[in-house]
């Protein structure tokens, strides 16, 4: 019962230091926070109306969204960690096009990928059975069709 | 009609004059018989002709001038080769001499045809017709310069071991221009006794159909040698214009001195031998050894009939009434479908016990019914019919087996097979007689045991067997024929043009047929199949099975098996015509080979081995263990390999249908994947921008 009480209080504990590294980060963070929020925005949708049955099309849109937002960020980062570079970041409408386009080549990517993966299995699979047919055909053409019954005569 | 038959058969020669023909000179192309005696077929003698055979003029090549003339075997039945065998080179002054026989290339017919030389009588027949009325020898001398000659001659063909069986007026020549000497003419180029009429027949012989005689005893020569003196005694046929029926019955009822003697004028010196001679008991007629004393001044006292035991009431049978058992089977016989009834009723056999007061035959006859009626499956003429072949026999076990209008001794059963299938006649009879085993009944009711009955009772089963199997080639009725016949020569449709007549002359022949026959006609027809079971003394029962196998391939191989042996054993060494006719219907076994390349192989190689002309070479090439085997292994590796293939083919059809499914998430965790490595690789180039 001690124990019980014990980890449930471990557990608000946690919650309760989470939510105010949060804060600190937050408050710490700011420009960093803002930019990743407005900029990841195609990610998080993904990550909302993904319903297929992998769950990866988040993954998908999320790393080129990021792999667009790195250098904006890095500068944010690296020059002036402020409200107003990052502000000016979001503000700039060719930066912002950039990483939304990298989002949607992203979720373009997700969407083509499988069918250009079906075509080539299909492909490999109906190759193999022309070449199965065809040596069939050369056992019948030595052996005559009595070689093709199944029933053991 | 039988008589009518018979009387042409008798008289053979047609309206020839007795007069003494000339020797003529042959001319015009001649056939040759065995390089030496010229045959001519364009100068016929048709005095000489017999019911079976056309004579023609012939000249021994070595010795010209010589008379002589030749009978080709014409007709369709088989002819007396055993008895060719004796005859030729017998000399004996009461014999017409066959100097020489064979086949010929009968050029008329543009077939191979038997031919058999004779020294030629130079006096002619003694009497054309049997109606004819000739001369009464009255010659002091007739014993010594006629009869004695004659008896001698049948002495010396039993002393070969072969009877005679057409000794009749008809049939006897004058062998020299004055008429002083009488020779018996040829017996060989027709079954035995079937031209004979019945007046020369013993009684039971009588009875048979003429085909049905087969070559009986010396003691039937000599019965009808008694009744060619009777008529040469007397210069006309006592009891010509009495039916064949009518004739019997007498000679049954008042015996055959009787009949034929007994209201003639012959001389009183001559009526001892003919008494001896017509005895109607073969046990008391008179054989060479006593003609022999006879003819040494040795008298002997007359034969008289033994009494045959008398009933003391008579059966009545179509109104008619009989006292003896014989008698009365003779009438139901004659009246088949009215006897039957008679007989199943059981009159016969109360009038058995109580008539004739003999139990024992009273007992036989109900044991015989008893036999018939067992074995409920028989229809009820069927029935009715053995019922009446077995009381027959057990009434008069001296007749022949009389069935229906079947009648034939045992050992003429082959004759009448052989002439029904030489007249395309039904041999339905024949074969319900040997089905029914009423031979067996026959020869179960002998009153003396002989090895001779033991062995026909083993043929006659086998015989039975060859019938039940009558589907299968080397069985059926052909079989039956060739083992009854020992002369018959081989009737397949595919020998129209030739003549086997020896197990060894079959290849040879089909040999010469090979080289015209198409290759959808098999070599072993029914007829030729039987004919090598028959006559060849090696066991080929496992030939034959493969040859009645419904398997083309095995048919096939049974077939070129069945040749190959024969060639092996046989000879000749090379059949060339036949390696091709043969080679021509290997399809079905080279067809039976799975692989295509082997079966090309067999097609390059068949050609090289057919011009060898080697039989089992053939064979042992197309039906080799190893390469069966090999092309056996081969082809079940090869439908493995199928199987898995298509199993292969199976399994990648069914996975194409979740083709879809997998490439979806295939596709969307590469897209990911790929998508996650583009955004490391992009962060760790600008963050190396950043500190380099």
């Amino acid at each position: 019962m001690a124990a019980r009480s014990e980890s449930a209080g471990i557990g608000v504990a946690a919650k309760v230091g989470g939510v105010l590294l949060f804060a600190i980060g937050l408050f710490l963070f700011l420009p960093t926070v803002l930019l990743v929020t407005v900029a990841m925005l195609p990610t998080a949708v993904a990550l909302v109306v993904d319903r297929s049955a992998s769950r990866t099309g988040w993954l998908c849109v999320g790393g080129l969204n990021f792999a667009a937002l790195a250098p904006s960020l890095f500068s944010l980062w690296f020059e002036t960690h402020t409200l107003e570079h990052a502000t000016a970041i979001i503000g700039n409408v060719f930066t912002l096009m950039m990483i939304y386009g990298a989002a949607a080549f992203g979720w373009l990517l997700y969407m083509t990928t499988p069918e250009i993966i079906g075509a080539f299995m299909q492909m490999t699979s109906t190759r193999r059975i022309t070449t199965l047919k065809s040596h069939q055909k050369r056992l019948v053409d030595e052996w005559g069709p009595e070689v093709a019954r199944e029933d053991g005569e | 009609m039988a008589r009518e038959r018979q009387t042409r058969a008798a008289d053979a020669g047609g309206a020839a004059a007795t007069a003494a023909p000339a020797a003529p000179a042959g001319s015009g192309p001649a056939v040759t018989l065995r390089d030496r005696f010229a045959i001519f077929p364009q100068n016929r003698l048709p005095d000489l002709d017999t019911p079976n055979a056309t004579a023609f003029v012939a000249e021994d090549k070595r010795q010209r001038g010589r008379s002589m003339f030749a009978l080709i075997v014409t007709g369709g039945l088989p002819p007396r080769i055993q008895v060719m065998k004796h005859l030729k080179g017998l000399r004996s002054p009461g014999l017409m001499a066959l100097v020489e026989w064979g086949p010929v290339d009968w050029t008329p017919d543009g077939a191979v045809r038997l031919a058999l030389v004779y020294e030629q009588p130079l006096g002619g027949r003694v009497m054309t017709r049997m109606a004819d009325t000739i001369d009464p020898i009255t010659d002091q001398q007739f014993v010594k310069t006629i009869l004695r000659p004659l008896a001698v001659a049948l002495g010396e063909l039993n002393n070969h071991g072969v009877t005679h069986r057409a000794i009749r007026p008809t049939n006897l020549f004058f062998a020299d221009a004055a008429g002083t000497r009488i020779v018996l003419g040829d017996c060989a180029t027709s079954p035995p006794a079937i031209d004979q009429p019945v007046v020369s027949e013993p009684i039971e012989s009588g009875m048979c159909l003429p085909e049905g005689r087969g070559p009986g005893s010396p003691a039937d020569d000599f019965y009808a040698l008694g009744v060619s003196t009777v008529m040469l005694l007397i210069g006309r046929d006592p009891v010509a214009g009495v039916g064949d029926a009518d004739l019997i019955r007498r000679k049954l009822h008042h015996g055959t001195y009787a009949t034929l003697v007994s209201d003639q004028r012959v001389p009183l010196n001559m009526i001892e031998v003919l008494r001896g001679l017509l005895a109607d008991d073969t046990d008391q007629r008179w054989d060479f050894e006593q003609l022999d004393l006879w003819f040494n001044g040795r008298r002997m006292s007359p034969v008289q009939a033994r009494p045959m035991r008398r009933a003391q009431r008579a059966f009545v049978f179509l109104n008619q009434e009989f006292l003896t058992p014989r008698n009365l089977a003779h009438a139901m016989a004659t009246h088949w479908d009215k006897a039957a009834p008679v007989v199943l009723e059981g009159k016969l056999e109360i009038w058995l016990r109580r008539g004739l007061e003999d139990n024992q035959l009273a007992d036989q006859v109900a044991m015989a019914i008893r036999n018939a009626t067992f074995g409920g499956d028989r229809s009820r003429r069927g029935t009715n019919d053995m019922a009446l072949a077995n009381v027959l026999i057990a009434l008069d076990p001296q007749a022949p087996i009389r069935y229906r209008e079947f009648r034939a001794h045992l050992d003429g059963f082959g004759s009448v097979l052989s002439a029904f299938v030489a007249r395309g006649q039904d041999t339905r009879l024949v074969t319900e007689v040997i089905l029914k085993e009423v031979p067996k009944m026959w020869l179960g009711a002998r009153d003396h045991f002989s090895p001779e009955y033991v062995q026909l009772d083993g043929t006659f089963k086998e015989l039975r067997d060859f019938l039940l199997d009558g589907a299968n080639r080397g069985a059926g009725l052909e079989r039956c024929l060739y083992e009854m016949n020992e002369s018959q020569h081989c009737l397949s449709p595919l020998f129209a043009k030739d003549l086997v007549m020896d197990i060894r002359e079959v290849l040879p022949a089909l040999d010469r047929l090979g080289a015209r026959m198409d290759a959808k006609t098999n070599p072993l027809d029914r007829h030729v199949v039987a004919f090598i079971a028959a006559r060849f003394p090696k066991d080929i029962d496992p030939q034959l099975a493969a040859l009645n196998e419904s398997d083309p391939k095995r048919s096939t191989l049974g077939m070129l098996s069945l040749l190959a042996v024969l060639q092996w054993r046989l000879g000749p060494e090379a059949v060339y015509g036949l390696c091709s006719w043969v080679g021509g219907l290997m399809a079905p076994i080279i067809n039976s080979y799975q692989s295509r390349e082997r079966r090309r192989g067999l097609e390059r190689e068949i050609p090289k081995l057919v011009r060898k002309g080697s039989l089992p070479e053939l064979y042992n090439y197309v039906d080799n263990a190893d390469e069966r085997k090999a092309d056996f292994d081969d082809f079940q590796r090869a439908r493995a390999e199928w199987a898995m293939a298509q199993q292969q083919i199976r399994n990648l059809e069914t996975g194409q249908a979740g083709v879809d499914e997998n490439a979806e998430r295939t596709g969307q965790r590469v897209a990911a994947t790929g998508s996650v490595g583009i955004a490391i690789v992009t962060v760790a180039i600008v963050l190396m921008g950043y500190m380099f």
